[in-house]
């Protein structure tokens, strides 16, 4: 294996061709990725087509410069424009944001950057050494343990937010509930669709989080428009001092573990990664009050996990042959136009083939690091749009961001009533990142819950006897416990407050 | 490798930016044809609407693009070929779903309102079975049922989804009950079949082909009149002494009422392109079963299949009372 | 875990929110399980299930808040939060928005999106304060370059079938 990807990698390099091809890519993804209401999975899928006249080799080459790319990409609009283009980005928005408003921008993009990269790195190296390993790791993964890891992340949730545990635990639910709207995924029953076909597709992540986050945002910024004069933030510094950087090495390193480990589960995907790093990382730090102000390590931690977690989400291709998301079943997609199927069988028969996408992966993140040091520069101008022609463009790519997602008119509306919400609950200090992850989790959770009693025949023992999910239990108990005892020692006195 | 690929790439992205402006002057087709597709990009309905679209730009001189329209089963992609335009520019690539949706949900299209303008290929049911159960025939299933019907779990699509039609199909020609586990997506069931949580799973060929070649699981069967030249080593189950043939199928239909000049020279079009030797070539590669036919073969074979999944629907309770016929 | 401070006043606004969410959720929630005709398959706790529990849970905690809230602080219940002064240009906006999709069919994307621009362009700088000829000027141009970007970006290299 080894041999084969050094063979692979010497060979590229060699060729300029194949460095023209990952440079454009790269640029591609990038650029595509950035504009808001193009996600990942959209840019592949356009992109598709351009490959079919290719070698393999090639094609794979092309496809995984502009997977990787997008990933960084999606978290330009969002630290930018509060436009999360990916469920993935959300949490990169949730500090990264602000960051931008006190003229950080740079920073946030260069931290985001840096973290990207080297999770990514990370998430490969475990790839290329430990694949068998976590391949072994990804089976035991069953329909209880698909619930448990939800419900984990759930819990993480409640606490990823500044305010009261018990209302973003709330919020959360009714985030659950969003999510069971339309179709049942385990039976032909309708949810809370009153036999409307709006609601029959239910509720699709990209207009819901466009709207809570881009749209909610433009909603709160035009109150008492005028009347008292807008700030523009500045440029600021776009370099981040080494120091910076390298202080935060353990963010950057339990943010990626998490990410690969994550990654590995087929269906958990990214978002779950992100939003366990993010809660993760607010709990273990000193100042947690500081997350969702604009702290570095708010950035760092998902955009690690993220990265990481596409290196996590080839293993269920490489070693079962099913995709793990919707961005690997695109890219799976096109790798069988070429008549490569990944499976098991691939594996072993053509090591030079794992070899192709080991490689493809490493470069295009590379080459996702230069051009993207380059692109900040430019990236970071879009602060300088004057207000009022910021909040009307970020609309516009909000409309048709939704629109484009499944090419549906409906999702618009679907996305201003998101918009009213996030304003609604930004006026009543209530979190709007449960609301969207609930509506992530919510579905996963159900979906394996009930398969899960159906395999037991009712019977919740079943959650208990298989080890791994009754550890995740365990967590999910100790979260929310642990924290309660504390806090119960420290105010015996004083009554419980809401 | 050499630098053709990188000329290539830049000429086709090129094209794609500029390609447009140079529009046929006379009739149809003067603007880019869509094809819709129901399900999300990736999946085998996708990949079929990518590369017949490829061909079809090349057959008729104009862009052609694939819309992926998702979401509640289906419905919503099928209801924006029904609520298109007749004119030729909207085209949609559609299967057993849109049957059974069509009986299950009354805001559903009906099938009368799409015109069907090219079959592509049959998609046989076929039973997958994991090597760890030690059955590897046909009979040791049966026999295996009929001693305990709970030992050998089933994953299949939900309740409607062509993979659980195939269960309720199978099993009834077979005389066993199993549990039928239901996964949202094919890809899921193949997870689930691999790491042991279901022990069967009544999946079409492809997306089990390479697990197969590679012995993770065994097929004891396809519903097929014949063996599937991709899957040579995989018997039917007719073969076996049951007689169990049936599956999904891919066409292409049009919404209702389209000018029957633009009909005949679309329909022709389409009939060229899955023909073509790029098309063929890709999609046999990637387990499609293709028998390809124009617009009168691709209306009897919708007839065809409705007759036979009705009464499946019709049995497992699931045809709404305004739909029963 | 810190718990930021929260006027009473918001809070029975959001205990108010919640059981408004419940009640609406609960009836929605009736009229599917009226309207489901299938049995679940054994062991499978319905399609339902989970949906009833998250109700219930959001329903009893905005019952408590609400409860506390009044008990706390009988006299204030008045919501400073929401007032025609602060969100008439929101919701103006979102009228907007959704007389959107319709322009969208009936204009074409393209226009529609240019005559939104200029709109809100000329709206948002009047109430700045700047010059007329200055406000024409940035709206046109900015209506004409949107629908330039929308008609080359999505229609044409990313072909998306907008209206």
């Amino acid at each position: 294996m080894m041999s084969a990807f050094f063979d692979v990698l010497g060979q590229y390099l060699s060729d300029p061709a194949m460095l023209g091809l990952v440079a454009l890519g790269t640029v591609l993804g990038l650029v595509l990725g950035a504009v808001p209401g193009i996600s990942s999975t959209m840019a592949l899928a356009i992109l598709m087509p351009v490959t079919f006249g290719m070698e393999p080799d090639a094609a794979i080459l092309l496809l995984i410069s502009i997977f990787m790319s997008s990933v960084y990409g999606g978290s330009i609009s969002a630290i930018l424009m509060k436009l999360p283009g990916t469920p993935a980005s959300i949490f990169t928005q949730v500090d990264g944001y602000p960051m931008t408003r006190q003229g950080r921008a740079g920073q946030a993009l260069t931290y985001a950057l840096v973290a990207s990269t080297v999770g990514g790195l990370i998430g490969l190296v475990i790839l290329v050494t430990l694949a068998p390993v976590l391949a072994g790791f990804a089976r035991n993964f069953r329909s209880p343990e698909f619930a448990a890891v939800a419900l984990f992340g759930i819990v993480m949730l409640s606490f990823a937010s500044n305010g009261s545990i018990l209302i973003a635990t709330v919020v959360g639910l009714i985030g659950v509930v969003l999510g069971a709207v339309g179709f049942d995924s385990l039976t032909d029953a309708q949810r809370l669709t009153m036999g409307a076909p709006m609601l029959q597709s239910g509720f699709n992540l990209i207009p819901v989080i466009i709207g809570l986050f881009g749209l909610g945002e433009v909603l709160q910024n035009l109150v008492g428009f005028g009347r008292t004069p807008a700030d523009t933030p500045k440029i600021g510094q776009i370099s981040v001092p080494l120091r910076d950087l390298l202080g935060r090495w353990k963010v950057i390193g339990r943010g990626s573990l998490i990410g690969t480990l994550i990654g590995a589960i087929p269906a958990a995907g990214s978002a779950v990664a992100v939003s366990i790093a993010y809660a993760q990382e607010r709990r273990l730090s000193k100042t947690p009050e500081a997350f969702g102000t604009g702290h570095p390590d708010g950035v760092v931690a998902p955009e690690a996990a993220n990265s990481a977690s596409v290196g996590g989400s080839l293993i269920p291709l490489i070693s079962l042959g099913v995709p793990g998301d919707t961005i690997t079943a695109v890219l799976m997609g096109a790798l069988m136009v070429h008549g490569l199927t990944p499976g098991p069988l691939l594996f072993a028969k053509d090591p030079t083939f794992v070899a192709w996408i080991y490689v493809a992966v490493l470069m295009a993140l590379v080459a996702t690091l230069v051009f993207g040091l380059g692109m900040i520069r430019i990236a970071v101008l879009v602060t300088r749009i004057p207000p009022h022609l910021m909040y009307v463009f970020v609309t516009l790519f909000c409309v048709i961001g939704a629109f484009a997602i499944r090419n549906n008119l409906n999702d618009i509306y679907v996305m201003i009533g998101f918009g009213i919400i996030g304003f609604s609950f930004a006026k009543l200090d209530l979190p709007v990142t449960p609301l969207a992850f609930g509506l992530i989790l919510g579905p996963i959770l159900e979906e394996n819950l009930r398969r899960s009693l159906m395999i037991s025949r009712g019977s919740w023992e079943i959650f208990l006897q298989r080890p791994i999910s009754a550890l995740l239990l365990l967590l999910c108990l100790a979260v929310v416990v642990l924290p309660l005892i504390a806090r119960w020692k420290r105010r015996k006195a004083c009554r419980f407050r809401l | 490798m050499n630098r053709r690929h990188l000329l290539a790439t830049s000429v086709s992205l090129a094209c794609a930016v500029l390609g447009q402006q140079a529009l046929a002057q006379d009739s149809y087709p003067s603007e880019p044809v869509h094809i819709t597709v129901v399900w999300p990009a990736g999946g085998g309905h996708d990949l079929v609407g990518r590369l017949l679209g490829h061909e079809l730009s090349t057959e008729m001189g104009t862009p052609v693009v694939i819309d992926n329209v998702t979401g509640a089963g289906g419905t919503t992609g099928m209801q924006h070929v029904a609520d298109a335009s007749p004119d030729g520019y909207t085209i949609g690539v559609m299967g057993l779903h849109a049957i059974s949706q069509s009986y299950m949900n009354d805001s559903a299209p009906k099938l009368d309102q799409f015109d069907p303008l090219l079959f592509i290929s049959d998609e046989p049911a076929a039973l997958e079975i994991s090597p760890d159960t030690g059955i590897t025939t046909l009979d040791e299933y049966v026999t295996a049922m009929h001693s305990d019907p709970m030992s050998l779990i089933n994953g299949n699509d939900p309740q409607g989804g062509n993979s659980f039609v195939f269960a309720s199909v199978i099993s009834n020609g077979l005389g066993v009950e199993p549990l039928k586990l239901p996964y949202a997506g094919h890809a899921a069931t193949v997870t689930a079949l691999l790491t042991g949580e279901v022990q069967t799973a009544t999946l079409p060929l492809s997306p089990v082909m390479e697990q197969a070649k590679g012995g993770a699981l065994t097929i004891l069967g396809v519903a097929s009149e014949e063996r599937q030249p991709q899957l040579p080593d995989a018997p039917t189950f007719k073969e076996q002494g049951y007689d169990v043939v049936g599956g999904d199928f891919i066409m292409v239909v049009a919404p209702k009422g389209m000018d029957a000049a633009i009909r005949q020279k679309l329909s022709d079009a389409l009939l060229t392109a899955s023909q073509g030797e790029g098309f063929v070539t890709s999609a046999t590669k990637n387990g499609l079963a293709l028998r390809q036919g124009g617009p009168d073969m691709a209306a009897q074979e919708l007839t065809a299949q409705e007759n036979v999944i009705y009464p499946v629907l019709l049995d497992a309770g699931l045809v709404t009372e305004t739909n029963k016929r | 875990m810190t718990t930021v401070p929260r006027s009473s006043g918001k809070n029975a606004i959001i205990g108010l929110l919640f059981l408004v969410v419940a009640a609406s959720g609960g009836t929605m929630l009736r009229h599917s399980r009226f309207n489901w005709l299938g049995t679940p398959i054994p062991g499978d706790p319905g399609p339902f299930f989970l949906i009833s529990i998250c109700l219930s849970i959001t329903g009893l905690t905005g019952t408590i808040m609400l409860g506390l809230a009044v008990r706390r602080n009988k006299a204030s219940l008045r919501c400073p939060v929401f007032s025609m002064a602060t969100t008439g240009l929101p919701a103006a906006y979102v009228i907007a928005l959704i007389v959107m999709p319709i322009a969208m069919r009936s204009l074409g994307t393209t226009l529609a999106t240019s005559i939104f621009a200029m709109i809100w362009i000329t709206v948002l700088m009047y109430r700045q304060g700047t010059s007329i000829p200055r406000i024409a000027i940035s709206a046109s141009g900015f209506g004409i370059g949107a629908a330039l970007f929308i008609q080359l970006v999505f229609v044409r290299l990313l072909t998306l079938p907008l209206p």
